[in-house]
């Protein structure tokens, strides 16, 4: 979590210049634009570790230059192996809700973003764990725990940065913190890994995402 | 804005690649939790220490728990494979057995520990060579300190 603070301090410095120059003149109005896109990471981490699989997409609509919906749906697979147990959870996830921009509405800014997010995560999964073994004075306990569906709501915030690096193609980073509100899962049944969410060890689980983005501005809004 | 553009590509490959990297964690919890027993004179309920203890599971080969120990109380382990299991309890030569009926649950820990077995007790049967009595005075069997069991001489 020390590290996280590093990050989030280091990117504070980073966006200070976006932020102080808020007060150009040449303030414009934001078209409303529909953006689409995908995360990277969930490849990229499947490329270094192939027991994750995460496909995450990206859907916001632009109401202004400050305010954005947005829905963030995705499928997670996931794999824990090691010496007493082996976990597997796969299944669907969407998070919902907004983007608040906090550079300037001024033509050199008003298609880049960087603000905060808040979002609500539901995720519905299958989770099994197919092999338990406990060592005691008795000898080995081979035993496992069919799969079950389990449901889990999820609370986000985040901080992050987009930037239009060609005309309406945007890439871009978010660095966020989740914290679990409930999940159906209970003792034994426990989810131990929630897609949309990640492990469920801490309080507060962190998350990156890369995003490649897409935005389809809308032919009858202004200012772009 | 294309150097932040660059920057933040740099900072986001490395953030990236150092949450790949940090999500091993050693466990640090208890993975077996025990029946814990204390031994009580049936004359003053006081607790006192037995001499010369020798505590083992029946039909479990190398299953000294503890031998010719003095000892005021003990832990334990009870078989999660099984609704109930019997130790015996030598002191000084004189032997009794206690049988004990419990229902066994998993519990998930931790992704680093896994799962552990918690027990609930039912009843405990036991010979009376040398032991009196037996009073369950909590069924959970947890990680806590609390005693479970007493055990009257």
């Amino acid at each position: 979590m020390r590290k996280m603070c590093k990050y989030f301090f280091s990117l504070s410095i980073l966006l200070m210049p976006l932020l102080l120059d808020a007060q150009e003149a040449d303030t414009v109005q934001a078209s409303k634009s529909i953006s689409v896109g995908f995360d990277l990471t969930g490849p990229v981490l499947y490329a270094l570790d192939n027991s994750k699989y995460s496909l995450e997409g990206h859907l916001s609509y632009r109401l202004n230059y400050k305010y954005y919906l947005v829905c963030e749906p995705g499928y997670s697979d996931y794999s824990y192996e090691q010496y007493n147990y082996e976990y597997n959870s796969r299944g669907w996830f969407i998070r919902l809700g907004t983007d608040i921009g906090m550079l300037a509405p001024v033509a050199s800014k008003i298609n880049h973003y960087a603000g905060i997010g808040f979002r609500y995560g539901l995720s519905v999964f299958e989770q099994e764990t197919p092999v338990i073994n406990i060592r005691n004075y008795w000898g080995d306990i081979n035993t496992s725990l069919s799969e079950n569906t389990v449901h889990a709501h999820f609370l986000e915030i985040q901080g992050g940065i987009k930037t239009e690096v060609f005309r309406n193609f945007l890439i871009g980073w978010s660095v966020k913190l989740r914290t679990l509100v409930y999940s159906s899962g209970k003792d034994d049944r426990k989810a131990v890994y929630i897609p949309g969410y990640g492990p469920t060890g801490a309080t507060f689980t962190p998350a990156v995402s890369y995003y490649i983005i897409y935005r389809f501005p809308f032919r009858d809004s202004s200012g772009e | 804005m294309k150097t932040i553009s660059l920057s933040l590509l740099i900072i986001s490959t490395a953030l990236i690649i150092s949450f790949s990297s940090c999500t091993e964690e050693s466990c640090n919890q208890d993975t077996e939790v025990f029946m814990k027993a204390g031994f009580y004179s049936s004359e003053t309920e006081e607790k006192i220490s037995i001499d010369s203890l020798d505590i083992y599971g029946l039909n479990v080969p190398d299953s000294i728990i503890c031998s010719m120990s003095t000892l005021n109380e003990v832990s334990l382990p009870l078989n999660p494979s099984s609704s109930s299991c019997t130790f015996a309890i030598v002191n000084g030569g004189r032997a009794d057995t206690i049988e004990i009926f419990y229902k066994s649950s998993l519990e998930f820990l931790s992704l680093a520990c896994g799962y552990r077995y918690l027990h609930e007790l039912e009843e405990i049967y036991n010979t009376r060579n040398d032991i009196k009595d037996i009073f369950i005075l909590n069924k959970s069997v947890n990680p806590g300190d609390e005693e479970n069991v007493q055990i009257f001489f």
